[in-house]
C-alpha cells in the first residue's frame, strides 16, 4: 500500500481502516474537502476528523450514521469552532510575488495549449508565426499571476480599493503593451510553421513552471515578528482583510476598538487581545462578501470578453466569456 | 488580580451574548466599561480577545448599534447600544434560558414536568 504523502491523506486512510470500510475514507475526504474550501488551516481540519476517526473506531459505527453527510459534519464542526472563537484560517488562495513566475508560467502553459487546441479546430493546421503569437498567451498567463499577486499585496496592506484599482491598473497597462507589441510583430513575421510547434511553448512554460515552483517552495516563509503596536495592527488588518474578506470599515473599527480597550486596561494590544492569528481566530469569516468580490471579478472578464466580441467575434472567444459569466453566476450562488 | 468568573467557563461561554446585552440595558457603554460590568457581576474579567468578537456578531445581527465618540485626552472609542431587535431578543432568550433553569431543577428533584 502507498504511503500518505501527508498528515491529512494518513488520516483519510485511517478511516478506511478504521472498519475495513473504503467509503469511510471517501467520507473524512468529503469533510475535509468541504472545510479546505473555507481556507480552514490542514492541521485543525485533521483535529476535527481525528475526534470523529475515535469515535468510529471505538463504536465500528459508519461515520455517517455517526454524523450525518460529511458536509453536515464539516459544517458542524466550521460552526463550533467559530462558537469556541477558535477557527484558523490559513492563506490557501495567497499568491507570493516570488510565486509569480512559477503560476505565471503554469498558466502560460495552459493557456498555449489553449490557442493551440483552439486554432486546430478551427482548421488552422499552420501559421505565420510571429512574437505576438507566442507573447500572448505566455503574456495573459504571466498577466493574470501579476494581478492575483497585486490583488492579494494590495488587499493586505491598503485595503479593497486599492487592491480594486491596482489590479486593474495592471490590467489594462499590461493589456495594451501586449497589444502594442503583437500589433508590431505582425508586421515581422519570423516565419511560417506548424500550428503543433505549440506544443514546445507549452512543455517550455510547464518545465519552467516546474522548476521555479519547486525553487520557490524550498525557501522558509518568514516567520512575523511583532515589533510594535503598528506592526500587531498591520498584522491583524492583513490578516482580516486577506483570510477572513472582511470590509475596510470592519476591519477599521475592530483595531479602534482594541487600541481604545488596550489604553483603558493599561496593557498592550497583544498582551490584551494575544497575537493578531489569535485574535483574528475569534471572528466569523464573511465568506458572502468573498463570494460577492470572486463573482465580480470573473463578471467583469465575461463582459470584457463580450466587448471584445462586438469587435471581432470569435467562437474561442465567445466560450471563455460564457464561462467566465457562468463561474461568476456559480461563485454567487455557492454556498 | 482580577477576579475569576464564578461560573464555569463553557457557562461562561454559552452565556456571554445575553450578559453582553443584559449590560447594555441601563444605557450605552463602550466596550472596556461592559468588561468592567461583566466582571462586577461575576462573569469574570473578560479579555479583549474574547469580548469584541461577541460585540461584533451582536453588531452584525443589529442587536446593538455603535457610534464613534471622540476621547478626551485619550483615544476615540466606540460605544454600544442596544437596538430594539436587541431588547426583543434579550427579553426572549432570558424567557428561554429562565425555562431551561426551572427545567434542569426539576429534573434534579426528581419531579415530572408538565407542558
Amino acid at each position: 500500500m502507498a504511503e500518505a504523502s501527508t498528515p491529512l491523506a494518513a488520516i483519510h486512510d485511517e478511516f478506511g481502516r478504521a472498519r475495513g470500510e473504503q467509503r469511510d475514507s471517501a467520507w473524512a475526504y468529503g469533510v475535509s474537502w468541504r472545510l479546505m474550501r473555507r481556507d480552514v488551516e490542514p492541521d485543525q481540519v485533521r483535529e476535527g476528523l481525528k475526534e470523529a476517526l475515535a469515535l468510529v473506531q471505538e463504536t465500528q459505527e459508519s461515520p455517517e450514521v455517526l454524523f450525518g453527510t460529511p458536509d453536515e459534519h464539516a459544517d458542524a464542526l466550521y460552526d463550533a469552532w467559530i462558537e469556541a472563537g477558535r477557527l484558523h484560517l490559513w492563506d490557501a488562495s495567497r499568491l507570493r510575488w516570488a510565486e509569480v513566475p512559477a503560476w505565471g508560467l503554469g498558466l502560460a502553459s495552459f493557456w498555449s495549449a489553449a490557442f493551440m487546441v483552439f486554432l486546430l479546430v478551427d482548421g488552422r493546421t499552420s501559421l505565420t508565426w510571429t512574437i505576438g503569437t507566442v507573447l500572448i498567451p505566455v503574456g495573459i498567463g504571466m498577466l493574470k499571476a501579476g494581478i492575483w499577486a497585486t490583488w492579494d499585496t494590495l488587499l493586505r496592506s491598503r485595503g479593497t480599493r486599492a487592491a480594486v484599482l491596482g489590479s486593474l491598473a495592471l490590467a489594462v497597462g499590461c493589456s495594451f503593451a501586449l497589444a502594442v507589441v503583437n500589433e508590431w510583430s505582425r508586421a515581422h513575421p519570423i516565419g511560417t510553421a506548424s500550428t503543433w510547434s505549440y506544443v514546445w511553448v507549452v512543455g517550455t512554460c510547464a518545465l519552467l513552471a516546474a522548476a521555479l515552483g519547486r525553487r520557490v517552495d524550498e525557501r522558509p516563509a518568514p516567520g512575523p515578528a511583532i515589533a510594535d503596536v503598528d506592526e500587531w495592527s498591520r498584522q491583524l488588518a492583513a490578516i482580516l482583510r486577506g483570510r477572513y474578506s472582511l470590509s475596510d470599515v470592519r476591519v477599521a473599527r475592530i483595531i479602534g476598538d482594541a487600541h481604545a480597550h488596550a489604553a483603558d486596561a493599561g496593557r498592550t494590544v497583544q498582551e490584551e487581545f494575544g497575537t493578531p492569528q489569535e485574535y483574528a481566530a475569534g471572528f466569523v469569516p464573511d465568506r458572502a462578501r468573498r463570494r460577492r468580490l470572486e463573482a465580480s471579478g470573473w463578471a467583469l472578464m465575461g463582459v470584457l470578453q463580450g466587448v471584445w466580441l462586438l469587435d471581432d467575434f470569435g467562437w474561442f472567444r465567445a466560450a471563455v466569456a460564457v464561462a467566465c459569466l457562468g463561474v461568476a453566476w456559480q461563485n454567487y450562488r455557492r454556498d | 488580580m482580577p477576579e475569576p468568573a464564578i461560573w464555569p467557563a463553557p457557562w461562561v461561554r454559552a452565556a456571554l451574548d445575553l450578559a453582553v446585552l443584559a449590560t447594555l440595558t441601563e444605557g450605552r457603554l463602550h466596550g472596556y466599561a461592559i468588561a468592567q460590568s461583566l466582571a462586577a457581576h461575576g462573569f469574570g474579567l473578560l479579555k479583549g480577545g474574547s469580548l469584541y468578537p461577541v460585540l461584533g456578531r451582536l453588531e452584525e445581527a443589529g442587536d446593538v448599534e455603535a457610534s464613534w465618540v471622540e476621547g478626551h485626552g485619550g483615544p476615540g472609542r466606540r460605544e454600544y447600544e442596544l437596538t430594539a431587535g436587541g431588547r426583543e431578543r434579550l427579553e426572549r432568550d432570558l424567557a428561554s434560558w429562565r425555562d431551561l433553569g426551572e427545567t434542569l431543577t426539576t429534573m434534579g428533584t426528581g419531579a415530572v414536568r408538565h407542558g
